[in-house]
């Protein structure tokens, strides 16, 4: 039996020993060495967080704590090959793609990504961004620097977003200019591989993504996260998203890693006044996964949307946490939360508004529905409001129930087969949260896979 | 305009707070196990109900004080609390109404509670704590010729012993939380009631409870017990003399529903708030909690909670009878430095169960005001049902609201429904009821009541007329 924490620690100093975590820049980044040792003193003294700890009452990480974990091999050509052969290089999503990064085990994989030249957008791997020269690659590090900084975002981190902003080993860094718009989206793949299943081990890859939306602009990015079934590993990611005034982005997290894998990511958004986020956050695979989504509507006119879905089956576990921050007044929130749950498999989802004093005229509002497919699936929800200010308009709801009966029946009298009329009303109930993206390319390149999914879920009988 | 405020200002100060000057037996101050043993032996406890004490005590030992609830406050020296307190007798003590302490009596009066005029006229029955020890039992006749029990705890102790010994701590087991192990501990006084089987109490049971005597902590216990197809209405309602010092009051309630019994427990609380800078008032930490043990058993909780500096409560309901059913109606009020962390938690555990919560926050000056509640379906609850709606409105900008709804479901034929709500009283309502020639005042109380309406309709009619007072009494203070 390992211990996750320690062998984490191990690979942190054996990095060091060799510089191979300074090398990541070509030079040495003081603030960014101080950023490294001020998250591994953060989550390196203590051990993991257990169910006694409010954050993670639904959500247990033995399995993790126990385990002795690995630093994930890096990109190299046998690693390429392996993934290659088993089928999980990605593949470019045609025309409406307006670049595709390739990440394995957070290593940046130039033959396989495609990243054209496109006038005031700048899609590239960390790495070489700081080698490149430029004015938007500095303002994109002043800007990664002031999200380090932001009090807000440090308060309630999550061990492994520590772990991450200690041990990343390259970014996805999206820049876009002021103004510039971009309807195709940019797509960012993660592939993880991992150790062999039942050894005790997993091996650890910190995906990293920075997305600077300049002023005014317009942004569709699609972060994607997999790896092979029956691999034993453990992301933790980080996302970073930076919205300059009146700037639009949309952000999709895509998580569909194998199924014997841990996921950990937290996103972050930091809003300009009148910028407008809309998130949503997929999770399909991982035997354990959690998703922290912290918002901060720091200026007036700030609004997000922040959308989820999860389907889960097997003894799979999702844990989604949000929390969205609301500053300053007049500002808005909304969010739908969706889940269906099958086999013995759980859901969790806590979601916390919170609106400062004197933040008057905000307006939130957030749903939670959950479809239970299976007598053993449990799903525990937490729908928080903290309001400190009286001119507000803030609701929330949540609801958990099967399908019904009566619409099951409509289908059977037309001679629709059960399992059918179950997984139309599944996509039904899924889909309307990729329908209410606003971007097209986004859906079009989302209901394809949302729809596998659904048709794969089965009902069972009470 | 001049006199109005002046009228206005008088009843902003605490109308109940006044002290009564009897003289009491008390224990020294600080707990161990020896008051344990003074206390238990002073009130001529069977063994079993000491080493009841003792054990309680022994794991109370062993706990920490619960800090997950949303509320600020110094931290309580236990030692430094007086653990018994009761009125001296007069030789056997009293037979009757008419022996009781003359001051004891007026101290009724003023608060609004003749018993000798409620025992004629009203109907309701009045099992009235001072401190700790009950001191005067009305309508007694009446319970008896149906069999229904209600006496004081320390009472029923020794002319109930079985009933109390098989029911006590069967629902707030000694180890349950931090002041119900208290509580079990040092309790000197509290209700009880036996509803026997298929008996419909003919008339309300309703206890007023009182602190008096300085740094004395009330603990209270009170037992409900209904029988098979009995039903029961119960009043508690509370006011305290106003002090500098914070004092505890750590109640445990229990109730007891067997198969197709019902029981309605209502509550108005007003203890004493603490003055305009928050400092004083009642730390008001209360275990609740009913058993629906019996198919078809019933229980709703109802509460108007408008007093107290601090309010840690969490009316619960077990539901494990078949087709049993609970309910919560709350509405909370606070102002000026008041904190109340309350709510409830339904916990399904039998077949098509039920359980409906509604609560409403109201929160002015700055205080805070949080719903903190729980739903948890069962594996073995099948076709359970749950419908919650927390509702909470603020008044000024200095206050704070907040819900935490726990909603955990383990099976797959529930049903659940959750919804809040935040908003406050909008200047188009307040308009258009002034514009009909309501001033202020008049118009946020209407706006209030129409927005606790689903809460106020469950409580008796008198204690309805009680509540509604009460909340237009506390708001025309707060609203400017």
């Amino acid at each position: 039996m390992g211990n996750a924490v320690d062998s984490l620690r191990q690979i942190y100093a054996e990095l060091q020993a060799h510089r191979a975590l300074p090398a990541l820049a070509g030079t040495p980044l003081a603030w960014l060495e101080r950023e490294r040792e001020a998250a591994l003193a953060d989550w390196s003294a203590r051990e993991l967080p257990t169910r006694k700890d409010e954050a993670w009452k639904y959500t247990s990480l033995r399995d993790v704590a126990e385990s002795e974990i690995l630093d994930a091999a890096g990109a190299d050509a046998r690693t390429l090959s392996a993934l290659e052969a088993a089928g999980l290089r990605p593949r470019s999503s045609g025309s409406r793609t307006a670049a595709n990064l390739v990440f394995v085990n957070g290593r940046f994989v130039p033959q396989w990504s495609v990243f054209p030249e496109t006038p005031g957008v700048h899609v590239l791997p960390l790495s070489a961004a700081l080698r490149a020269e430029g004015a938007p690659v500095r303002s994109a590090l002043t800007g990664l620097r002031e999200i380090f900084a932001s009090a807000a975002h440090k308060g309630a981190e999550t061990p492994f977003a520590a772990m991450n902003a200690s041990l990343f080993r390259d970014a996805a860094l999206i820049v876009a200019e002021g103004s510039v718009e971009l309807e195709a989206p940019v797509f960012l793949n993660f592939i993880h591989t991992g150790a062999f299943p039942g050894s005790g081990r997993l091996t650890a890859s910190f995906p990293r993504v920075i997305v600077l939306a300049g002023a005014r602009s317009s942004l569709r990015v699609i972060e994607s996260h997999g790896g092979a079934d029956g691999a034993g590993y453990l992301t933790a990611g980080v996302t970073d998203l930076h919205l300059g005034e009146g700037a639009r982005l949309s952000h999709v997290r895509m998580q569909r890693e194998g199924d014997e894998s841990f996921h950990f990511g937290t996103t972050r958004s930091w809003q300009s006044r009148g910028s407008r986020l809309e998130s949503l956050q997929i999770s399909l695979g991982a035997k354990l996964s959690r998703q922290d989504l912290k918002v901060r509507l720091a200026e007036a006119g700030a609004e997000a949307t922040v959308d989820g879905l999860y389907l889960t089956r097997g003894r799979q576990h999702a844990d989604h946490h949000t929390a969205i921050e609301h500053a300053v007044g007049d500002t808005t929130s909304s969010q739908l939360y969706k889940g269906i749950l099958g086999g013995e498999s759980r859901a969790v989802f806590n979601g916390r508004v919170w609106i400062a004093k004197d933040a008057q005229r905000s307006s939130s509002s957030q749903l939670n529905n959950n479809l239970l497919l299976s007598p053993r699936a449990e799903v525990d929800t937490k729908p928080e409001l903290e309001i400190f200010a009286d001119d507000v308009k803030a609701g929330h709801g949540a609801t958990i129930g099967r399908l019904d009966p009566e619409h099951l029946f409509y289908f059977k009298s037309r001679a629709i087969p059960e399992q059918m009329a179950v997984a139309m009303l599944a996509e039904g109930f899924a889909q309307d949260v990729v329908t209410r993206l606003s971007s097209e390319a986004l859906r079009e390149a989302l209901l394809p896979p949302v729809r596998a999914a659904v048709r794969g879920l089965k009902v069972e009988a009470t | 305009m001049g006199d109005k405020n002046q009228a206005l200002d008088l009843e902003r100060d605490y109308k109940y707070g006044f002290i009564t000057d009897i003289e009491t037996d008390t224990v020294p101050k600080g707990l161990s196990e020896d008051v344990i043993r003074l206390i238990s032996a002073k009130k001529n406890e069977p063994e079993w109900m000491l080493e009841y004490r003792l054990k309680a005590y022994r794991h109370w030992l062993t706990m920490e004080e619960p800090a997950w609830a949303n509320v600020r406050y110094p931290k309580i020296d236990f030692n430094d609390i007086i653990y018994y307190s009761a009125p001296k007798k007069r030789g056997e003590g009293p037979k009757s109404l008419d022996e009781l302490d003359p001051e004891l009596l007026r101290t009724f009066e003023k608060l609004g509670i003749p018993l000798s005029e409620q025992k004629r006229i009203s109907g309701v029955a009045v099992d009235a704590v001072f401190d700790s020890v009950s001191v005067g039992t009305t309508h007694k006749e009446t319970l008896e010729k149906h069999g229904v029990v209600f006496c004081s705890i320390s009472e029923a102790m020794r002319e109930h012993e079985g009933l109390v010994r098989k029911y006590l701590g069967s629902v707030v087991p000694v180890s349950d939380n931090f002041y119900a192990a208290l509580n079990a501990a040092v309790f000197t006084d509290g209700s009880f009631v036996y509803i026997p089987k298929g008996v419909r109490c003919p008339i309300d049971l309703s206890t007023y409870f009182r602190i008096n005597a300085s740094e004395t902590g009330q603990f209270e216990r009170t037992l409900v017990v209904a029988d098979e197809g009995s039903f029961v209405n119960y009043l508690e309602g509370c006011t305290a003399p106003q002090r500098d010092e914070n004092q505890l009051h750590a109640a445990v309630v229990e109730l007891i529903a067997l198969d197709d019994a019902e029981i309605k427990y209502s509550t108005v609380q007003n203890w004493y708030t603490g003055d305009k800078e928050g400092r004083g008032g009642i730390y008001n930490f209360v275990t609740k909690r009913g058993k629906c043990q019996g198919r078809n058993s019933r229980i709703s909780w109802t509460q108007v909670e408008s007093g107290s500096a601090i309010t840690w409560k969490y009316p619960s309901c077990l539901l494990l009878g078949e087709n049993s059913q609970g309910a919560f109606y709350s509405v909370a009020l606070t102002h000026d430095h008041m904190q109340a962390d309350t709510g409830t938690k339904m916990i399904h555990v039998g077949r098509n169960t039920r359980s409906t919560i509604i609560s409403k926050g109201i929160s002015t000056g700055h205080s805070r005001n949080s719903y903190r509640g729980q739903v948890k379906i069962m594996p073995s609850a099948a076709g359970a049902r749950n419908y919650s709606q927390c509702d909470s409105m603020l008044v000024g900008d200095s206050c704070s609201a907040s819900t935490y709804p726990y909603i955990e479901v383990k099976n797959d034929t529930a049903v659940l429904e959750h919804e809040a709500t935040t908003s406050r009283i909008s200047e188009d309502q307040l308009f258009y009821l002034r514009s009909r020639g309501l001033d202020t005042e008049q118009a946020i109380s209407i706006l209030v009541q129409g927005f606790c309406k689903d809460v106020f309709k469950q409580l008796p009619l008198e204690f309805s007329v009680e509540a509604v007072k009460l909340i237009e009494m506390k708001l025309e203070n707060s609203v400017g």
